[in-house]
């Protein structure tokens, strides 16, 4: 009980003023609602008139507005009569607590439970009404329709691409044999070169392949030359995930195996490639790299999209390094190289007689470059604010 | 592997910027990721002597000091725990900026005025140390002079820039200074320096009267063992722990520095037993047996199994090959004579070994990818002249030098890289 508010008439057992203005007449109270009215008699003919007034009133509702209203003046949360006499009881004399308590708790679920019959009633009855009532002059709503996700559509860029450049798609398994994600691909056993892919092994011999490059040497055995293939797919590392490191994430590979290909017709294919994606202005470079499948390896850069290779961005504090390329303007695109003679072996070609290039890009590094996402995360966490922008 | 230009310099002689040596690195495969200064001239940073360490009134962690800054005494607070009277400190005086654009002014740090900061060698980019205020007179061996108000940057002359770079796998000579000042005289011309010619040049020789069993042969192609008697552990001079932290590592002691400062100079790993710690004293180059176990440098016990490579005395392994030694033969305050192990070892091997028992330590990395067997004659006897210009007074011990038959395994290299100038 507050000091600025008397107690509620109820909690001493007595009627509010002026509660029951246009109610209705106890009289039309349905019958089965009569055991809960003789129940109410044991606390006083006059709180059995009320409630089961206040019961009539709800179930003779005419419509939602009036419904409200009647509910909030009995149960309404804040001022609703039962919840203050409710909440004044505490300080009533023990045997009338008992007594009224009793009587209020039954009455408030005995009226929750009108109240919601009613509302449902009055709710069905609406909608029945709006059926036959169809406004065809109302705007029409446009079906919510979803559309690719920002990898989907670039991987449909690349292989559309190079679909243009005369390669077609080879998919490979996910789970793979040791020998197509490491050994056939030029990684003797005990290579430190292993650790850079952190692998998981689903058996002694069996793991989620770590690059799509195992797509080549399966290519490669079932096919002769000359091939032009790109494998897309999922591919998976041990990784401790961050802001740029997931542990799966998807490639494109690309390899091109016929007589005479050289490391020239790389750098054409990937100079297309680049400015197909970062557009006509892009500058490039190749950069010696190791990978133990290709000699020589190569790093493609593209010119920084953000400075324009420049290494620093102007803005209204004056100059500064460029963020996204740490000041080196340059961005690290892809990895690759002329295949090596011993996957050849491997594989059963013979690497006097045939040579090849191959390249390898991660799907979700093109998307971020291009489009200057700063998270890796935000592919697969499925929210709508970043997936409705692409 | 961190290149620090000014250790570049002491190999050979060129003439190009820190960033152009970068992009000729990178243009030959050895991608620099960045480019660190340290020791940057921070302006209003000045020598300065503690002279009065007192209780802050208002705050249990920090000390209210009073402090000689060459240009009278200004009060400043301190949340440093080593602050103490007479200690000599460098002192952002007001109007100085540190790294990261601080700018130190005049304040009342719970109510109590500040002028000026005393600052971690952190602050100052002079290493990662940020446990209290530097004390200078340790930092620099006592040797500068320490006139009160003396800018901080000539007291602890040019900085050193420093170059991140990614060594790829086929190129494990690039794990040390000189493979890569190898490629950089390569790519820019240059001479290799008097000193750097000399060391390349120079072959360690020595006795045969250690008592050194090879037992596994293709393990370990090569062992070198010398040992050097006469000896007291100190904290290593100034310039070697510059270099040991240059390259991210801690300076621990002279012997422990010098082993370190070859690893990273010519990529030779090396190791320092306490000779009076080894049974024998007698060194088996061995497989570890069955139930045998050891306890690492790391304070860790760690069973060994039959795939893993030790260098054993006459009773127990006393280090886990090429990976890491043991706690029990460690070198420490009490050593005054030593084992230098210097040695080559089958990178299969040593690769088991390190994946058995979860450790990659900066050996095994180099062991696993292939170190140069012509190294160790050169690696031998560059550490026993920096051991002896640190640690003057050491005599050499009885040594000897065992090279097995075994044609060593190539690592990841295309073949075995000889050290020649």
């Amino acid at each position: 009980m507050t000091a600025d508010r008397q107690p509620h008439p109820l909690a001493a057992g007595l009627l509010p003023a002026n509660w029951d203005e246009g109610t209705p007449d106890p009289g039309r109270l349905a019958p089965e609602h009569a055991a809960h009215v003789g129940e109410l008699q044991r606390a006083g003919a006059d709180l059995a008139a009320f409630f089961a007034r206040a019961a009539n009133g709800l179930a003779a509702a005419a419509d939602l507005p009036e419904l409200d209203e009647r509910h909030t003046t009995l149960l309404g949360r804040e001022r609703g009569h039962v919840t203050l006499a409710l909440g004044d009881l505490p300080h009533v004399p023990l045997e009338e607590r008992k007594r009224l308590g009793r009587a209020y708790n039954l009455a408030k679920r005995w009226l929750g439970e009108l109240e919601a019959a009613q509302r449902r009633a009055l709710e069905q009855e609406r909608e029945a009404r709006g059926a036959g009532m169809l406004d065809v002059t109302l705007p029409g709503r446009r079906p919510w329709v979803g559309h690719r996700h920002v990898l989907a559509q670039i991987r449909e860029e690349l292989l559309d691409l190079f679909h243009g450049l005369g390669y077609s798609v080879y998919t490979s398994p996910e789970v793979e044999h040791e020998a197509y994600n490491f050994g056939k691909l030029n990684f003797p056993p005990d290579h430190p070169a292993r650790d850079a892919h952190d692998t998981y092994f689903v058996s002694d011999t069996r793991l989620l392949r770590t690059h799509t490059s195992p797509g080549w040497v399966r290519a490669m055995e079932e096919r002769r030359p000359p091939l032009r293939l790109v494998f897309p797919g999922r591919v998976y590392r041990a990784e401790q995930v961050d802001a740029s490191h997931m542990d799966q994430f998807h490639q494109v590979d690309g390899l091109f195996v016929a007589r005479d290909v050289s490391m020239a017709d790389l750098k054409g294919t990937l100079n297309t490639f680049a400015r197909s994606i970062l557009g006509a202005g892009v500058r490039t470079r190749m950069i010696p790299i190791y990978f133990p499948f290709v000699e020589p390896g190569a790093q493609l850069d593209a010119s920084c999209v953000n400075c324009a290779g420049e290494g620093r961005t102007r803005g209204p504090d004056g100059e500064r390094r460029c963020a996204v390329c740490k000041g080196s303007g340059w961005l690290e695109l892809l990895g690759a190289g002329m295949v090596h003679p011993n996957v050849f072996r491997a594989v059963g070609y013979d690497p006097e007689e045939v040579t090849g290039f191959a390249f390898g890009m991660g799907l979700e590094r093109i998307a971020m470059v291009r489009h200057g996402i700063p998270e890796i995360r935000l592919f697969l966490e499925n929210d709508m604010r970043f997936l409705s922008q692409f | 592997m961190k290149l620090p230009i000014s250790w570049l310099r002491e190999w050979i002689e060129f003439d190009a910027t820190p960033e152009r040596v970068a992009e000729a690195l990178t243009w030959r495969g050895f991608y620099v990721e960045g480019i660190e200064t340290h020791g940057r001239a921070f302006p209003g940073v000045v020598v300065a002597r503690v002279l009065e360490v007192a209780r802050h009134p208002n705050a249990d962690r920090l000390s209210l000091c009073r402090v000689d800054g060459g240009a009278g005494e200004l009060r400043v607070v301190c949340g440093a725990p080593n602050v103490r009277a007479g200690m000599i400190v460098p002192l952002a005086t007001v109007g100085a900026t540190l790294p990261g654009g601080t700018v130190i002014r005049a304040s009342k740090i719970r109510g109590e005025e500040s002028q000026g900061m005393l600052c971690s060698a952190r602050e100052l980019e002079l290493a990662d140390d940020h446990e209290g205020i530097v004390d200078l007179e340790r930092f620099l061996d006592g040797d500068a002079g320490f006139t009160l108000g003396r800018p901080l940057d000539e007291v602890l002359g040019p900085p050193e820039t420093v170059l991140e770079v990614e060594i790829p796998f086929n190129r494990p000579d690039g794990l040390g200074v000189v493979g890569l000042a190898r490629e950089v005289r390569a790519a820019l011309g240059g001479r290799w320096t008097a000193a750097g010619s000399r060391r390349l040049a120079a072959r360690w020789s020595g006795g045969d009267d250690f008592d050194l069993e090879i037992e596994d042969r293709e393990g370990c192609p090569r062992y070198i063992a010398q040992a050097v008697e006469g000896l007291a552990i100190a904290p290593s001079p100034l310039w070697l722990r510059r270099r040991i932290e240059a390259v991210g590592q801690r300076p621990i002691n002279n012997v422990v520095d010098a082993t370190n400062l070859v690893l990273f100079e010519l990529g030779q790993p090396l190791h320092a037993f306490d000779l009076d710690r080894i049974e024998g004293p007698a060194i088996r180059v061995r497989r570890a047996r069955a139930g045998e176990k050891i306890v690492t440098l790391d304070d860790r016990e760690r069973a060994l199994d039959p795939e893993v490579l030790v260098i054993a005395d006459r009773a127990r392994p006393v280090a886990v090959a090429g990976v890491m030694g043991g706690a029990g033969s460690e070198v420490g305050a009490g050593t005054t004579r030593l084992l230098l192990e210097c040695a080559g070892f089958d990178p299969v091997r040593i690769r088991r070994g390190a994946k058995a028992l979860g450790l990659s330590t900066e050996a095994s990395k180099r062991y696993e990818r292939g170190v140069d067997p012509g190294l160790g004659p050169a690696a031998a006897a560059r550490f026993l002249e920096v051991l002896a210009a640190i640690a003057p007074g050491i005599r050499r011990g009885a040594a000897r030098d065992r090279e097995t038959a075994t044609r060593p395994r190539a690592g990841c290299g295309s073949g075995p890289r000889v050290a020649r100038g």
